[in-house]
Order: structure tokens, then sequence, then C-alpha cells
């Protein structure tokens, strides 16, 4: 079943990259533990940011990605506070 | 003053109760219903005719109110909302226009029914009016429902609902949008359902009471005469149809459309994978001088044909303005539920509401107790929430082959307030919000772009109204109207852009006009994209001091961007109350639709359209898309294939294993 574009996952619960095929977790637990995660200033997502957020808010606001470890496709992009945990994911039923 | 409990303040705050519980506190009130018998017995060509001249009488209120009404954001912008209810309260048909409003109007309903029917009683023509956010029919104090009791030979049949957002009804700051408020005392008064109308006439002394707070009494009691025409309207169309079919049959259809809507969600449901999908939505300041951010979490959980909306985690209410009630909160959940998984199911919210449950727990942003501020709780928690449910939705109608078609990633992440008031060019008073941000960026597709400004979730007809009748009617010239470049969440496929507007006093015989600017969405996006799709822009305001605008008008020149303008520029904060001189600028700029996928794979072709197109940026094609073009604006695709390798190294060039746990 394809989770989205990026991700696919079998009966299993194995995520795979839909780009290059290979899969995205470390055998057990979390399906997406072997990505990659980056994170930059919002900024850096381009100019959609109008202005830097320290003008309007004192906690640190990120652009956090996660990638392929294979072929770094993009699989997540979130603006978000630095200092926060991701709270988006999803979790198949049994 | 820190938000406390009030004694008796809980009397308000809508409990949904089982029928039975209900029917108990009704007495003998006398009840119109039918058996399940009767449901059944009605044949399908009766049955379609009647829902549908259900739905034709709900579009005819909104008709009503649209031609009655002297308020653009009514008569232009259609905000408002219009039902009909059983005698339960359940939403049997809503209009097609907010449908936040809607998703609450069974609350009022229930709440009017259980505590108003002894005294002061509900007869034939009377009338009930609440702008109560903790009882429901809106979601903060400006939207105003008027509820009409239909009787049938005497007893009880149903309710229609007429509700509008009213330009100003008191509070500190014009519009009733207080941004400096730190709890609803500091806002407009909410009213529980009162009795406006008696035996068919409008009472003067709650009339008065009603009008008596407001900036702008003619405008709104003009509007009240709007919802309770729109009412009168769908009493005589109901009233007809019950003479034509007979009541029993009527009351059938409605019951049997909010099961057909319950019935054909229950169906989709089991169709889609069972599972948890969490998300979060942010919102950056709750009142003026606020630099905090909060967050409404989501898990939504989906097992068999249910769905539940766990919203545990979200943060406690705050002292400010944009918290919303528990009414917020459903407003927040239905329009995606009719836009994303029943844009093909008749949209009954009394059916609806049953394929879900909710947990929340009260005093959190979107189940704030009294007296939390709410004034701006519309487009703060119950936006945010709406933001939060439509993500969710979104991630799990991904997982279906074909359902994936209907989702949408998150529209325009809220609305861009600027509330204009003062003295217009013919000498009176106004009040109005510009309504422009009603043409927001949609979301996009799985295979599609969002609609550029395209418009709002919550509102399937909102429009906004043109730039010439704004001029006409407020002391104001517009500079430019125009969409973004670069607004719209990039992605594979490309979120719709949002827009922005320029404006400059024009005309005030007080040679000002009064602004009060509330939008958050600043220090970060609020319409996140998907699988790998960024979100859209960032909200953004300016205000322009002392500018060149007359000087160039004169020499036959229109500025087109905020250099061109001149003066000093002020980047706003997110809520603040100032006022525009006559040679200052304001520029609105608000917030498109999230992007689906990895903009790196976004063909270039469609890249290049963009930028010719102007919804992106040169800046845009190149650091996020990752296309390069040849001078006569043909893609050069050795250059765009080699840059986008460079970009993908650039991406994880920091990035560390995500099971680290640590920081990058």
């Amino acid at each position: 079943m394809n989770v989205n574009d990026a991700i696919r996952v079998d009966d299993a619960g194995t995520a795979t990259c839909v780009n290059c095929g290979k899969g995205l977790g470390l055998g057990s637990g979390d399906p997406l533990a072997a990505v990659l995660r980056s994170e930059r200033p919002s900024m850096a997502a381009g100019p959609g940011v109008r202005a830097d957020p320290r003008l309007f808010a004192d906690r640190p606001i990120v652009l956090r990605q996660t990638f392929c470890p294979h072929c770094l496709a993009l699989l997540s992009t979130e603006i978000v506070p630095g200092d926060e945990v991701s709270y988006r994911h999803w979790h198949l039923g049994k | 003053m820190p938000l406390f409990h009030i004694p008796g303040s809980e009397h308000f705050a809508y409990q949904a109760k089982s029928l039975e519980e209900s029917r108990r506190l009704i007495g003998k009130f006398p009840i119109h219903t039918v058996t399940q018998a009767e449901i059944d017995a009605v044949d399908p060509l009766t049955y379609e005719v009647i829902r549908h001249r259900l739905a034709a009488i709900v579009g005819e209120m909104g008709d009503a109110l649209k031609r009655m009404s002297g308020s653009l954001v009514v008569t232009d912008a259609n905000d408002f909302g219009a039902t009909i209810l059983d005698e339960n309260g359940d939403s049997v048909i809503v209009g097609l226009y907010n449908t936040q409003l809607a998703a609450s109007a069974d609350m009022a309903a229930k709440w009017t029914l259980e505590n108003r029917c002894h005294s002061p009683g509900i007869r034939p023509g009377d009338m009930f009016l609440t702008n109560d956010p903790w009882v429901g029919g809106g979601l903060h104090q400006n939207d105003v429902s008027v509820m009409a009791p239909l009787f049938h030979d005497g007893e009880f049949f149903g309710w229609t609902m007429a509700i509008c957002h009213q330009v100003d009804l008191g509070g500190v700051s014009p519009g009733s949008w207080s941004v400096e408020g730190r709890d609803v005392f500091w806002e407009s008064t909410p009213i529980p359902p009162v009795r406006i109308v008696e035996n068919g006439q409008l009472r003067g002394d709650i009339e008065d009471m009603y009008l008596r707070r407001s900036r702008v009494p003619r405008t709104v009691a003009l509007d009240l005469r709007a919802k309770i025409g729109a009412n009168k309207v769908a009493l005589e169309r109901l009233t007809s149809l019950i003479a034509k079919y007979g009541a029993t049959t009527v009351k059938a259809v409605m019951k049997r459309v909010m099961n057909d809507a319950e019935r054909r969600l229950r169906a989709k449901l089991r169709e889609l994978p069972d599972g948890e999908w969490s998300a979060v939505a942010h919102q950056d300041s709750f009142r003026a001088g606020d630099r905090a951010i909060y967050k409404i979490v989501l898990k939504m959980r989906k097992a068999d044909d249910q769905l539940t909306f766990d919203f545990t985690g979200t943060d406690r209410e705050v002292e400010g303005f944009c918290n919303c009630t528990y009414a917020g909160l459903r407003g927040g959940i239905m329009p995606v539920m009719m836009a994303m998984l029943c844009g093909d199911i008749p949209w009954a919210p009394g059916g609806m509401y049953r394929c879900f449950d909710v947990i929340s727990e009260p005093g959190t942003l979107n189940n704030c107790n009294f007296p939390a501020g709410v004034g701006k709780a519309s487009v703060g928690s119950a936006w945010a929430t709406q933001n939060v449910v439509s993500e969710c939705v979104a991630m799990m109608l991904d997982m279906h082959p074909e359902h994936r078609k209907s989702l949408m990633c998150v529209c325009c992440g809220t609305w861009d307030l600027a509330v204009i008031g003062g003295v217009d060019q013919r000498g009176a008073p106004f009040i109005t919000l510009i309504s422009d941000p009603m043409a927001g960026g949609f979301g996009a597709r799985v295979d599609q772009d969002g609609v550029d400004t395209g418009g709002l979730h919550c509102i399937p007809m909102g429009r906004i109204a043109d730039v010439e009748l704004n001029e006409y009617s407020y002391p104001i010239l517009y500079i430019w109207r125009r969409e973004e470049a670069d607004s719209g969440g990039p992605g594979r496929f490309r979120g719709g852009t949002g827009g922005s507007s320029c404006i400059i006093a024009h005309d005030s015989p007080i040679d000002r006009v009064h602004l009060v600017v509330s939008a958050t969405g600043k220090a970060l996006p609020q319409a996140p994209g998907m699988s790998g799709g960024f979100p859209a822009g960032t909200q953004y305001n300016v205000l322009s001091r002392n500018t060149t605008v007359w000087e160039q008008f004169a020499a036959g020149r229109i500025p087109a961007s905020l250099d061109e303008i001149g003066g000093d520029k002020d980047i706003l904060q997110q809520h603040l109350e100032t006022s525009l001189g006559p040679r200052d600028t304001y520029y609105l700029h608000w917030q498109g639709g999230g992007g689906y996928g990895d903009p790196l794979l976004r063909e270039p072709a469609m890249v290049a359209k963009d930028l010719a197109t102007g919804k992106i940026s040169q800046r845009g094609a190149h650091e996020i898309y990752g296309v390069s073009l040849s001078a006569d604006g043909s893609i050069d695709q050795a250059k765009t294939d080699a840059r986008r390798q460079q970009l993908r190294r650039e991406r994880v060039k920091d990035a560390v294993l995500n099971s680290s746990g640590g920081p990058p």
C-alpha cells in the first residue's frame, strides 16, 4: 500500500521509498528509523517565507525535512518550532 | 486578570445529551416525530423530490439574506449559513455557504429547546437570537444566529436557522476583534438564546439590547431583518411542502436524508484502511504583544466505519482572543468532512456527526471554558482545528488508490484580518472587514495543482467583493489586488497561490481610516504540504507611511510594488490597532495552499509556465524547483538536471539519521 507519493508500506509494516524501492526502516520498531532528517532555518524553504520569523516569535523556527537514505528523495517537509518534536505520524491498524 | 472559573458559566456550555435525556428536559412540550416504518415507507421518487426541495429552500434562505443585508460580508462574500433542523435539533441540510457556522447550528437548537421551551416558551411565530459561542450557532460573537421554530398541528416540527457574520457588535476594538483582549470581557458580550420575535412581531426591547452594543447598529439591524426574512421564507416554503406531501412524509424524508448521509459515509470509511494519523497546527501569537507559539495536536483514529478525533496534547487555553469553544472545534471538523469525505454524499451534518467521536479536554485552545477570549475563534483556533483535521483526513485518504483523488492539502492557513472603520465618503460611520482573503489558495491534490486564489475550505460559495464595490462603499482606493508569486506551497503539485491587496485611505471627511490587523502565520506558515510538499508561504502585512502614491497617480503612474510605493515601511506584528493617514498604504498578503510531493519532481515545463504566469518567482524556480531556463524562456534540461542533483545533495548536507533523535 502506498502511504503517499513517497512512501510505500507492506503488510508486515516495512516502509520503502517509492522512488528507489529501498527500505526506510532498521528492521524493527519505527518503520522510518533509517531516513535522514535535516533541519535548516525556515527561510531555506524559499521566497514563500516572507520575513525572518524572529520578527514575530522568540522560539526558533526550522524547516524540517526527511529523505530517503539511498536516493535522497524528499519524504516529508514541515516548518515548525525547532524545539518541538514532530507530531506528524501515521500508524496502520492490523 | 488570569482566567478563572466563573460559577454558573457551565450552564451555557452545550453538552451533548441522549435523546431520552433531552426529551426528559422538555417534558410535555409537544414534538412531531415519525416512526422507522414511516421513514421506510417513503418511495424513492418522493424522497428525491422532497430532498431536493429542502436543498432549494436552504438556497432560497441564502438568496433572501443576500437581498436584504446591507453588509458586503453577507451580500458579496457569502459569509453566512443557512440550515434546516429537525425536532431534535439535528441538522438535516446546510447551504453551500459557511459550513463552519452550520457545524454548530444543532448545538444552539438543542440548547434552546432544552432551556427555553418552558420559559419563556417556544411558540408559533417566535424566533430566537443568540451569539453565544458556548451555546453554539456560531464560532465567535460576530456570528449571530436567528432560529425559527416550525409548528404543525400544534406540534413542534423543527427549526430553520440563519447565521451571519456581523461587522461589529461592540467590544474594545472596532469589528469586535479586540486585539489586546485577554478574556471574553474585552469582547462583545455573548447573548444566550433570547426571544427576538414573539408571535410574529420583532421585540423592540430585545432588539435595542442587541443593537445598543454595536458601532454600526443600522447595518446590524438590517442584517437582523435579513435573517428574520430568510427564516420566514423557509417557514413558508416548508409549510407549503408539508401541505403538499404531509408532515409525516416530509419529516420521514428529513430523517432519511440524515440516515443516508450516515450510511454512505460509513460505507466510505469502511473502504479506507484502519489506522491512526496525527498532525499539529500552530498559531503564533494570541493577542497584541504576544510572541508565543501555540499548538493544537490531533490523533485521528479510524476503526471500521468510525472516526475518533483525539485532541489530547493540545495546549491549554490562553489569555488572548484566539481560543475557540467546543462549537469552534466542531466547526473545524465538519467542513473537512463535507468537502473531502462527503463530496458525493448529502451534506446532512445530523447523520455525519454519528460517524465520529471527539476526545477533547475542556480548558484547551479549541475547547475553552468561559471566560477565555474567543473573539477571533472562527479564524483562530477553529481554523487551526480545521487545518489539523484537514491534514489527518488527507493522510488517510492518500492511502486509498481511488479516494486519494478527493484529498486536498491544507488550504489558506488562516484569515488575514483587516478591519477598517471610520467615516465614509458620504459622511456616515462605517466598519467592515476586507473580505479579499476569502480568495485563499486551495491545497494541492495528488494529481493537480491547488486552485490559485480559489477560496476557502469552509465556504464553498465564498466570494470577494469587486474592487470597485469596495471603493464605492468605503473611503479607500485599491492600488492593486492580485495573486502573489511563491505563496502557494511548492511541490510536485503546487499549492494554489494566495493573494494580496494594497489600499490607501481616500475621501473620508476625517482624512483617515482606522485599521485593526489580526493575522497569524507570520512566524511560520499554517498550510502544510504533504508527501514532501512544502507549506504555503507565510502571512505578510506591511504598513507604509508617507508614501508617494498620490504624486505617482498625478503623474499617471500606478505603483506596482511596495518599493515603488515609497514611504517608511513597517512590517506589522500579528495583532495591532492603528490608523491609515491620507498618505499611508496598507498591504495585506494572505496565504496560499500547501503543496504535494517533492518540488524537484515537478515537471520543468510546469515550472516554466508558473514562472511565465507569475505564480512563482525566478528565485523560486531556481532555489526550490531547480529549473534552469534559457534566455528565451525554454528549459535548459542539462542545467536543470545538474541543478536538481546539486539541490538534492545540499538538502541532506547536514542531515542525521532520524532514529538518532538528536539535532542534525
